[in-house]
C-alpha cells in the first residue's frame, strides 16, 4: 500500500441499489487493473436505515473504511444521506454528486420533525466538498428505481473517476438483474452529464 | 442483512464450482466471510454446521449454496451448541468439520467447547469460526470472544485480510488434525463483511475415510485436571510452532527503532494506512495473527531493544495482556506498553484509521490536524443532520403485536411487564417502549418466568413475553419448560413467521422446506408443555390480538399465544400477492386529520405518511401492502378497502 488509495463512497439508504452500485464500480475497477476493496455498513438496510458504501481503488486491500476528510468521490443517492456522509469524510479533494430525490424518515413522514430545506442541505454541502453537483431531478419510474445507474452515469460523463466508461458499462452489461433499466439510466446520465454545471460557492 | 453478492469472476459471471479444477489463481472479489468458505472447499471440509447470524450467517450461507458442487454437507443446526457439538462429532469420525458462528453464539456453545478441549477432536479435524462484532452494528453486546480460547486453551487466529482468511483455513486444519483439538479463527464485522480481491487455490477433493470407531476415551472423567495438563503441553508445541509461522507479520530486522506497534487481525490494515498518513518515522509494525498461545520466541525476538509498543487490537486488550505477562517472566523486557490500559487506544467500540493515527501523533507529541474552518462548515452541517431511526417494515406483523401490547397496557392502567428477546422484534425496545427488556436468546422467557413468581413478594404487573419463531427453537424450550413446572403467571407471545427473517429467511426446524428436512411443529410443542390457555391469533387481525392478549394475561398459569405472523420482506421476494387486494384508503370526510393523527403518529406504519399542508394523513401507495391492518386502528372508520 503505497499510494494513496482513490476512495469513493455510496450513500442512501436501503432499497436504493447502493450494495449493487458498488459492485458494478468494482468489477470495473478491476477490468482496470485496480484491487478493490468495498467496506459496508450492514445490519439495518432492508429496515429502513442509512446504507454507506466505502470503495477504494488501490494495489492491493486497503483499510475497509476511508479516513476522514480523504473521500475522492460522493454519490449520494439521497440527499439527507448525501450530507451526513460529507460530514464525517469529506475533505479539500472531495467532487460530490448528490440526488435531490429526499426519502422521508420516520420522524418526517408522521411530521414530527421536518425534513431539512434542500437548499441549505446543497449549501452545507457545498462549504464541505470542493465541488458538488446536484444531479438533475427524474421523474419517470424506471428513472427513480435505477437512480445509481443515472449517478453513475454523471459521474463517469463529468470525468470524475479513474475507472474507464467502456469497463463500468461492460460491469452493467453483466448484472443479472434489470440490465437494460441500468443500462439506459447510465447512458442518461452520460448525456446529461454534459450540461451539467457545478453549483456556486 | 443477506449478502447478496455471489463469487463473480472479473467479468461479473457465477463462477462455475464444477470448472473448480480451473480455478486455482484465479482473482476474485469476495467478501471475508465468502473467502472463509472458499477456504473450507480448499481445506476440503466435509461437513459444516451454524446458526444464522450477523455478521457470521454468509460463511454458512455461501458453503449451502455451493453444497451441490462440493459435496459437502451443510446445516443451520438449531442453536450454535448442537452445531457446534455435531461438528465435533463429524471430526471424531474422521470427516473434517467446521462450524461458524457469530461472537454471541460462542456463549451458547462455550459449555461444549471447555470439554471437546479435553477430550480432543477427531482424524477430521474442527475448526470454529467465530465472527465477533466490535461496535454491535447488529448485536446486542461487543464482546471480544478471543478469551474464550484463552478459556479453553485453543489456538486462535486472527486473519488480517480477505486473502489470509481463505488461506488460514486449510492451516488451521492442518493444525487441529495434528493436535486433535478444536482451532479457533476469530474475524470481525469488518474482515467478514469487506469485499477484497483474493487468489484462489485449488479446490480439495473430498476424501473422507470414515473412521468405524471413534476415538477412545471421549471423556473427561474420572481425571479432568490430567486431560488439562496434557492440553497446556499441547499449548506449548503450539506457541513454539506459531514463533516460526509464516502468518504474522514481522517488522524488519534491526534499526534503530524505539517503537513497534503490534496489532492484531484486521487492525494490522488500520495500522498501516495510519502510518502512511502520519508519516511515523522509525516505527516498526508487528501484525500479530497467531494471537493465542502467544509465540514467546518470536515475542522475545521482535520485541528485543524496543523501548515502547502500541498495541491496537479489537475490542480488549487481550494481545496488550499477553505481551504484559510475557513481559513479567524469561528474558526480561524494558518496554513502555501503550494500549487500552492507558488510553492511547479506546477500550471499547470499532477502531479505524484517523483513531490509529490519532494515537500514533499523541504518543509522539504530534500536533493532531485540525482546520477550524473545516470544523465549522461540519458544525453547520451536523446541525441540519435528522436521525434516520430503524423500523418495521410496511405491514410487518410484530408493530400490530406491539400496538395491541399497547392497548392491553392502557386497560391494565400500565400494569403490564414485557421481556423481549432476539430477533427483528426487538425493535419493540424503540416502539413506544413495548418491550422492556432484551438480553440473549430465550431471556425473555427465562426472565418472565422468574417474574412469574414475584406475586407472592406484591409484584402487582402482569407479565407477558415475545420471542421469534426461530429464537423459540434456538433456545426458549427450556425457559418454557421451567415456567410451566413452576406454574409461572406468564403469557408467552409467539411471533411466528416461519422463518429466521432477521438475518435473511434461514429455515428453521418449524419452518417449511422441500429439501427433506422434516417439520417440527411449533404449536405441538408447546401443547406438550399443556399451558393453561393457547390461541394461534392472525397478525394482521389487531382486534383479535388485543382480545387475545387480553384475555389471557389477566389470568393466572401460563398462557400461549402464537401469532400467525407474516415477514414482508419475504413475501415480496417470493411471490407479491398484494395486487389481489383491494387498496387500503382514507376516507377525506370520515378523517378528524389533525385532531387525531393516530395512524400516522402513533401506529406509525410507514405506508402512511403526514401531508403537513394539509394536515391529512395519506397513503403511500408504493410502501402500503395492503394488509389492511391500519383498518382497525382508526377510531373513525377513516381507513377502509376500496371498492
Amino acid at each position: 500500500m503505497n499510494a494513496e488509495p482513490y476512495n469513493i463512497m455510496i450513500t442512501g439508504v436501503g432499497g436504493q441499489g447502493n450494495l449493487v452500485t458498488s459492485g458494478v464500480l468494482a468489477r470495473a475497477a478491476i477490468l482496470d487493473g485496480f484491487s478493490p476493496t468495498i467496506g459496508q455498513t450492514f445490519g439495518a438496510s432492508q429496515r429502513g436505515g442509512a446504507v454507506v458504501t466505502h470503495l477504494r481503488l488501490a494495489d492491493e486491500q486497503t483499510a475497509p473504511l476511508i479516513p476522514r476528510g480523504h473521500l475522492d468521490t460522493l454519490i449520494g443517492l439521497e440527499p439527507l444521506e448525501g450530507l451526513r456522509a460529507a460530514v464525517d469524510f469529506a475533505g479539500p479533494r472531495t467532487i460530490a454528486v448528490v440526488s435531490d430525490l429526499r426519502i422521508d424518515t420516520l420522524d418526517t413522514l408522521a411530521g414530527d420533525i421536518r425534513y431539512p430545506d434542500l437548499r441549505d442541505i446543497f449549501a452545507a454541502l457545498s462549504d464541505l466538498c470542493k465541488t458538488v453537483y446536484m444531479a438533475p431531478a427524474v421523474e419517470d419510474k424506471i428513472m427513480i428505481s435505477s437512480l445509481n445507474a443515472y449517478l453513475v452515469g454523471l459521474v463517469v460523463g463529468l470525468k470524475i473517476l479513474p475507472i474507464s466508461q467502456d469497463s463500468i458499462r461492460r460491469s452493467y452489461e453483466t448484472l443479472e438483474r434489470h440490465t437494460e433499466n441500468n443500462l439506459r439510466a447510465f447512458a442518461s446520465g452520460l448525456e446529461d452529464a454534459s450540461n451539467l454545471r457545478p453549483l456556486s460557492k | 442483512m443477506i449478502l447478496e453478492s455471489v463469487l463473480r469472476d472479473v467479468h461479473g459471471k457465477n463462477i462455475e464450482l464444477k470448472d473448480m479444477d480451473y480455478q486455482a489463481g484465479q482473482r476474485v472479489l469476495m467478501s471475508g466471510n465468502e473467502a472463509i468458505a472458499r477456504g473450507a472447499v480448499e481445506a476440503g471440509v466435509g461437513f459444516c454446521s451454524s446458526y444464522p447470524g450477523t455478521p457470521a450467517t454468509e460463511i454458512a450461507s455461501t458453503l449451502m449454496k455451493w453444497a451441490r458442487d462440493t459435496g459437502m454437507y451443510v446445516e443451520w443446526s438449531t442453536n450454535e451448541k448442537v452445531a457446534l457439538e455435531a461438528a465435533a462429532a463429524a471430526s471424531w469420525a474422521g470427516v473434517p468439520a467446521m462450524c461458524s458462528m457469530k461472537s454471541l453464539g460462542l456463549n451458547v456453545a462455550a459449555d461444549f467447547l471447555l470439554n471437546v478441549n479435553l477430550s480432543g477432536t477427531g482424524t477430521g479435524g474442527l475448526v470454529l469460526v467465530v465472527c465477533d462484532d466490535p461496535r454491535g452494528h447488529s448485536s446486542s453486546n461487543e464482546q471480544d470472544s478471543r478469551f474464550y480460547a484463552k478459556a479453553a486453551k485453543i489456538p486462535l487466529l486472527e486473519p488480517a485480510t480477505a486473502q489470509q482468511a481463505k488461506d488460514i483455513i486449510p492451516y488451521a486444519f492442518s493444525l487441529s488434525k495434528r493436535m486433535g483439538i478444536p482451532v479457533m479463527v476469530r474475524s470481525t464485522t469488518r474482515l467478514s463483511h469487506t469485499q477484497a480481491m483474493v487468489s484462489l487455490g485449488a479446490p480439495s477433493e473430498l476424501q473422507i475415510t470414515i473412521e468405524e470407531t471413534l476415538p477412545r476415551h471421549l471423556f473427561n472423567v474420572p481425571d479432568p485436571h490430567l486431560r488439562n495438563r496434557d492440553l497446556q503441553e499441547k499449548l506449548r508445541r503450539i506457541a513454539r510452532e506459531f514463533a516460526t509461522s509464516q502468518w504474522n507479520l514481522l517488522p524488519p530486522d534491526g534499526g534503530d527503532s524505539p517503537l513497534t506497534v503490534v496489532s492484531s487481525g484486521i487492525s494490522q490494515l488500520y495500522v498501516r494506512e495510519a502510518l502512511r498518513e502520519v508519516d511515523a518515522q522509525k516505527v516498526r509494525h508487528f501484525g500479530v495473527v497467531t494471537t493465542f498461545p502467544l509465540p514467546s520466541e518470536l515475542v522475545e525476538r521482535v520485541m528485543a531493544d524496543n523501548k515502547e509498543a502500541l498495541f491496537v487490537e479489537e475490542v480488549d486488550p487481550f494481545l496488550e495482556d499477553e505481551f504484559r505477562i510475557q513481559a513479567t517472566y524469561g528474558t526480561p523486557m524494558d518496554i513502555v506498553f501503550h494500549g487500552k490500559h492507558d488510553g492511547f487506544v479506546p477500550s471499547w467500540g470499532e477502531l479505524n484509521t484517523d483513531i490509529i493515527a490519532q494515537s500514533l501523533r499523541r504518543l509522539r507529541g504530534m500536533p493532531s490536524e485540525i482546520d477550524g474552518e473545516r470544523e465549522r462548515a461540519r458544525e453547520h452541517a451536523s446541525s441540519l443532520l435528522i436521525p434516520r431511526p430503524l423500523t418495521f417494515c410496511a405491514g410487518c406483523t410484530h408493530r400490530n403485536v406491539y400496538w395491541a401490547l399497547r392497548k392491553v397496557r392502557k386497560r391494565l392502567d400500565g400494569n403490564l411487564v414485557v421481556t423481549g428477546d432476539i430477533g427483528c422484534y426487538s425493535l419493540g425496545v424503540f416502539y413506544d417502549q413495548a418491550m422492556d427488556t432484551m438480553q440473549a436468546m430465550g431471556s425473555g422467557i427465562g426472565t418472565a418466568s422468574g417474574l412469574g413468581q414475584l406475586s407472592r413478594f406484591g409484584h402487582k404487573a402482569r407479565v407477558a413475553t415475545i420471542a421469534g419463531d426461530s429464537t423459540f427453537f434456538h433456545a426458549c424450550l427450556p425457559g418454557l419448560v421451567n415456567a410451566r413446572h413452576t406454574n409461572a403467571d406468564v403469557l408467552f407471545i409467539i411471533v411466528d413467521n416461519k422463518t429466521t427473517a432477521m438475518t435473511g429467511f434461514q429455515p428453521h426446524p418449524g419452518s417449511d422446506d422441500d429439501e427433506g428436512h422434516r417439520l417440527v411443529s411449533l404449536r405441538k410443542m408447546v401443547e406438550a408443555v399443556e399451558p393453561d390457555m393457547l390461541s394461534v391469533v392472525d397478525g394482521d387481525d389487531i382486534p383479535a390480538l388485543i382480545e387475545a392478549f387480553h384475555t389471557s394475561v389477566k389470568e393466572r398459569g401460563l398462557k400461549v399465544v402464537i401469532v400467525d405472523s407474516h415477514c414482508r420482506l419475504r413475501e415480496g421476494r417470493l411471490e407479491d400477492k398484494s395486487d389481489l387486494l383491494q387498496r387500503v384508503v382514507i376516507d377525506e370526510d370520515m378523517c378528524r386529520g389533525e385532531k387525531c393523527g393516530i395512524c400516522v403518529k402513533q401506529y406509525s406504519c410507514v405506508a402512511l405518511a403526514w401531508d403537513s399542508e394539509r394536515e391529512r394523513p395519506v397513503m403511500v401507495e408504493d410502501q402500503c401492502v395492503r394488509c389492511g391492518a391500519c383498518i382497525d386502528v382508526c377510531p373513525y372508520g377513516a381507513i377502509r378497502r376500496a371498492r
